[in-house]
C-alpha cells in the first residue's frame, strides 16, 4: 500500500538536499559561534551566510532575521518582546479568533495577567474585518497580530492594508507567516509588516527552526535569558545545521516557482472531484484569497475523526479540523469562530497538498473519501 | 523469537481471521497481548486507546503510572503498536464518559449507594459508543482483553462465560453489554491463566510485560475515594450531608460527618468505639442515617434488581440461578422472580452486605443469563 501524504499544512518533509547540508554542518562545522577559535569562526561565517540568504528570500536585511526554536516562539517572541519591551507603554493587544495557539493562547494569557486584549471575530470565510480592526485599534494598543494565511482553511488576509491601518495608528504590526511561506509570496516590505514569524518545516526544512523578522527600529525585548546571541534577542546557541539547513531550504524555493501552480492544479482538480462526487459538502475558507494547497471541507452528517482513521487505513494522510496524538476531541476553533453549522463541523478534514503528491493522487483521494464517506453516513449500530 | 502466536492461534475465533478488528488498548499487558495475538493470528488490528477522563477533571496525583488514561500508558499502546506494525490512535470519549460513568458515580453515592462504574462503562461506553466510532473506520468487531469466554449456544446464540481463570473472571462487569454487540465481540484471554499471559507478553517481548495491576475504579487516581468525593461535592456546590449514627436498637449514639463515601458492610470510618467491631448495615439519604450494626446484623435474604440486561432470557418467570452481587462474593443459590423489568431475587441462605447500587449477575453455573443494578435490600 503506497502512502499519500496530504498533510503538508501540518509539516513537510525535509528535502535531500536539505538534510544533506545539516548532516555537514552536523559533522563538520560543530565549533561554536561565540567562540574566537577558528572552529568557531567557521560556524559564525556560515550563520552570517545562511542568514544574508534568509534575509534576502524575505526581502530583509539580515540583522532583522532572528532565528528562534518554532514558529510558536517566533509568536511568543513577537508578541511578548513588544508588550514587555521598555519602551512600551501601551498595554493592549489586538489580534484575531481565527490565529494559530501560538498567538491565541498567548493572548490568553496575556488576558489573564492585566493586558487588555481584543479578539477580533471573523466572518464565515475567516476574514477579519478591516472596519472593525481598524476600530480597535486604540491609542493604547501596543501591538496587532494577524495572520497571513490560515493553516485550517487557507484563508489569506489584505496584510498590507491592516499593517498600514496600525502603523497610522502607531501600532507594531505582527503576522504570523508560518503557514504562507512556500505557498504564496512573502516579501516583508511588500507585506509592509514590523514582525512576521515562519518555521522552516512547513517548507521542506528542518523541524525546530523558526525565524522572527524584526523590522529595523521595532523595538523587542527578550523573552528568553542568557547570553548575547541573535543581538540579544534570542539566546541561546545557535542551531548551526537547522538554520543553514533553513538557507537551503529557502533557496530551493526560489529555485522552483512553478512548484506551486503545480500543487495548486491537484488541489483544484480534487476540489472538483469531491463536488462531483458528494452531496452535501460545505468547502471552508475564502473562496477567491486562499492558500492553493488547502482544501478544508466537511461531510454532512459524518463524523470526520472516523473518516480519518478510515482514510488512514487507506494509507491516505490527512487531519480533521485540529489534530491530537492523546486524542482530545476539541471541535476545531477556527471553524466554530467562522460560524461553520455543526452538522459540517464535526465532519471536517483538511487535506494539503504539496511536493509528495503527483496528479493522479486528485483521483485517487476523491474515491477513497468518496466511498468511505458513502460507508459512513450508511452506518448502523448493530442494534439497529 | 519462539513464535508462541502460533500455539495461541486457537484463541481467536477463526470467522474473525483476516478481518478488520478494533482492539481496546490500556496499556496494560491484558490489552497488549489481546491486540498481538490478534494480529499474529491474522487480524488487521486496529488499536484503539480510550482517553476516558483526565486529571484536571478528577483531581489526584497525576505523578502515579502503571493506570490507564496517563501519558505513559498511551505511550505503551504506541509502543505495542509500532514494534507489531499495526495502527493505533487515540480517541477521546470523555465527555460521554463524564456524563455516564462519572457524574453517574457521584450521584449514586449521594443517594447512599455504592455504584459499579466499571460496569457502567462497559455499558455504556466500551461497548456502544467505541462500536459507533470502530464501525465507522470499517471494523466488524470489538476485542478487549477482558477474563470471560464467548460461546456459542445450541441455538447459535452467543453465550457469556466465566474465564477460565477464577481468580481473573470480569464477567461481573460485562452483564450489561448489549446481546447484540456481544456476538461482534472477541475476549482471546478468557481461556488463559493470567500467569501464562503474562508469559505471552514476555515471549513477544512487550514492553508492558511486567506493568503492575490496575486496581479499583480509575478516575479515582489515588484510590481515595473521600478525597474524590470531597472535590466533586465542592465543584458541583453539593455539601456533605452529616446526620445520625443509629444502632441496632434505633438509638442515635453519634453524628457523622457525610455518608457519600460509604460503603454497606464497612468496618471503619465512622469513629465509634461501642466495644466491639461495628459495621454500616444501612444507608437513608431520606434523613442522612447510617445505621450500624454487628457482623451478624449485615446478613439478608432478599433484594429488588432493576435495570435488568438479558444475556440469555428468563426460561421462565420463576427460576433458580446462582447471584453474585459484589465482584469478589462467590455466586450464591436463589430463587428469582422477574416482574415488570425488575427481578426479586430471594437467597436460599442469607449474604452479608448486600449493596444497592451494586450489580447483581445471574448465573447457570458458568453462563451469564443477565444481571441488573441492586435497588433495595429485603424486606428479611
Amino acid at each position: 500500500m503506497r502512502t499519500i501524504y496530504c498533510d503538508h499544512n501540518s509539516t513537510t518533509r525535509t528535502d535531500p538536499r536539505v538534510a544533506d547540508v545539516m548532516r555537514e554542518m552536523a559533522v563538520e562545522t560543530f565549533g561554536n559561534p561565540s567562540s574566537g577559535h577558528r572552529l568557531g569562526q567557521k560556524s559564525r561565517a556560515l550563520l552570517d551566510r545562511a542568514r544574508a540568504e534568509i534575509a534576502s528570500c524575505l526581502g530583509a536585511k539580515p540583522s532583522e532575521i532572528v532565528f528562534t526554536g518554532s514558529g510558536s516562539e517566533s509568536d511568543n517572541l513577537a508578541l511578548f518582546g513588544s508588550l514587555v519591551s521598555p519602551e512600551a507603554r501601551c498595554r493592549r493587544l489586538v489580534t484575531a479568533s481565527t490565529e494559530h495557539h501560538a498567538i491565541t493562547h498567548s493572548a490568553d494569557w496575556a488576558a489573564r495577567h492585566g493586558y487588555d486584549v481584543s479578539i477580533l471575530s471573523v466572518d464565515r470565510f475567516g476574514r477579519v474585518d478591516p472596519d472593525e480592526f481598524s476600530r480597535s485599534l486604540k491609542p493604547t494598543t501596543q501591538i496587532a497580530s494577524v495572520m497571513l494565511a490560515n493553516n485550517e482553511v487557507g484563508t489569506i488576509h489584505p496584510i498590507r492594508m491592516l499593517a498600514d491601518l496600525a502603523h497610522e495608528r502607531g501600532v507594531i504590526f505582527h503576522t504570523d507567516a508560518v503557514q504562507a511561506m512556500g505557498k504564496i509570496p512573502v516579501n516583508v516590505d511588500d507585506l509592509g509588516v514590523d514582525l512576521l514569524s515562519l518555521a522552516a518545516h512547513k517548507f521542506y526544512g528542518p523541524k525546530g527552526v523558526g525565524i522572527l523578522y524584526v523590522r529595523s527600529g521595532t523595538r523587542l525585548a527578550p523573552i528568553i535569558h542568557g547570553g548575547g546571541q541573535e543581538t540579544g534577542r534570542r539566546p541561546g546557541t545557535e542551531n548551526i545545521p537547522g538554520v543553514a539547513g533553513t538557507a537551503a531550504a529557502m533557496k530551493i524555493l526560489t529555485e522552483d516557482p512553478d512548484e506551486m501552480s503545480r500543487v495548486a492544479s491537484i488541489a483544484s482538480d480534487f476540489r472538483q472531484r469531491l463536488t462531483a462526487n458528494i452531496d452535501d459538502i460545505e468547502f471552508f475558507g475564502d473562496p477567491e484569497c486562499r492558500l492553493p494547497n488547502t482544501v478544508s471541507v466537511g461531510f454532512g452528517g459524518v463524523d470526520g475523526e472516523s473518516l480519518t482513521i478510515a482514510l488512514d487505513l487507506h494509507g491516505i494522510c490527512v487531519s480533521t479540523g485540529s489534530a491530537c496524538m492523546t486524542g482530545a476531541a476539541q471541535p476545531s476553533h477556527v471553524l466554530t469562530t467562522m460560524g461553520v453549522d455543526p452538522r459540517y463541523l464535526r465532519g471536517a478534514i483538511r487535506f494539503s497538498f504539496g511536493r509528495e503528491n503527483v496528479p493522479g493522487d486528485a483521483a485517487l483521494i476523491a474515491e477513497a473519501v468518496a466511498g468511505e464517506v458513502a460507508r459512513l453516513r450508511a452506518m448502523v449500530s448493530p442494534r439497529a | 523469537m519462539t513464535d508462541l502466536g502460533a500455539p495461541h492461534r486457537n484463541l481467536i475465533d477463526p470467522r474473525w481471521i483476516g478481518h478488520r478488528i478494533a482492539v481496546a488498548m490500556s496499556g496494560g499487558v491484558d490489552s497488549s497481548v489481546t491486540a498481538v495475538l490478534l494480529s499474529k493470528a491474522g487480524c488487521e488490528v486496529v488499536g484503539i486507546t480510550m482517553k476516558l477522563w483526565d486529571y484536571s477533571a478528577v483531581g489526584g496525583d497525576n505523578a502515579r503510572d502503571g493506570r490507564c488514561c496517563t501519558v505513559e500508558s498511551f505511550a505503551a499502546c504506541r509502543a505495542v503498536a509500532d514494534q507489531y506494525g499495526f495502527p493505533h490512535y487515540a480517541i477521546d470519549f470523555t465527555a460521554q464518559f463524564n456524563h455516564d460513568v462519572i457524574d453517574h458515580f457521584v450521584s449514586e453515592y449521594r443517594r447512599g449507594r455504592t455504584p459499579n462504574p466499571c460496569a457502567v462503562c462497559n455499558t455504556k461506553i466500551k461497548w456502544p459508543a467505541l462500536w459507533e466510532k470502530a464501525v465507522g473506520f470499517g471494523c466488524e468487531a470489538i476485542a478487549t482483553g477482558h477474563y470471560a469466554k464467548l460461546s456459542a449456544g445450541d441455538d447459535g446464540s452467543v453465550e457469556l462465560r466465566r474465564a477460565a481463570d477464577p481468580s481473573r473472571d470480569q464477567t461481573y462487569f460485562l452483564w450489561g453489554v448489549p446481546r447484540d454487540y456481544l456476538t461482534r465481540t472477541l475476549f482471546p484471554l478468557g481461556g488463559l491463566l493470567k500467569s501464562t499471559v503474562r508469559e505471552i507478553a514476555g515471549a513477544f517481548a512487550l514492553p508492558n510485560a511486567e506493568t503492575p495491576e490496575s486496581r479499583d475504579i480509575c478516575f479515582v487516581s489515588d484510590g481515595d475515594l473521600g478525597r474524590f468525593m470531597r472535590e466533586r461535592g465542592l465543584r458541583d456546590g453539593v455539601a456533605p450531608a452529616p446526620g445520625p449514627v443509629v444502632n441496632v436498637a434505633g438509638e442515635t449514639i453519634a453524628r457523622h460527618g457525610g455518608y457519600e463515601s460509604l460503603t454497606i458492610g464497612q468496618r471503619n470510618g465512622l469513629g465509634i468505639a461501642v466495644g466491639r467491631p461495628q459495621y454500616v448495615t444501612s444507608i437513608d439519604p431520606v434523613t442522612g442515617a447510617v445505621s450500624i450494626g454487628d457482623n451478624a446484623d449485615l446478613y439478608r435474604r432478599q433484594c429488588a434488581v432493576r435495570a435488568v440486561n438479558w444475556l440469555a432470557g428468563p426460561s421462565s418467570p420463576v427460576f433458580r440461578a446462582l447471584v453474585q452481587i459484589r465482584y469478589r462474593h462467590p455466586a450464591a443459590p436463589a430463587e428469582l422472580a422477574v416482574t415488570d423489568g425488575a427481578v426479586s431475587v430471594i437467597f436460599d441462605d442469607a449474604q452479608r452486605a448486600i449493596t444497592p447500587g451494586q450489580s447483581a449477575v445471574f448465573y447457570d453455573g458458568d453462563r451469564v443469563l443477565g444481571g441488573g443494578t441492586i435497588d433495595a435490600v429485603g424486606p428479611d
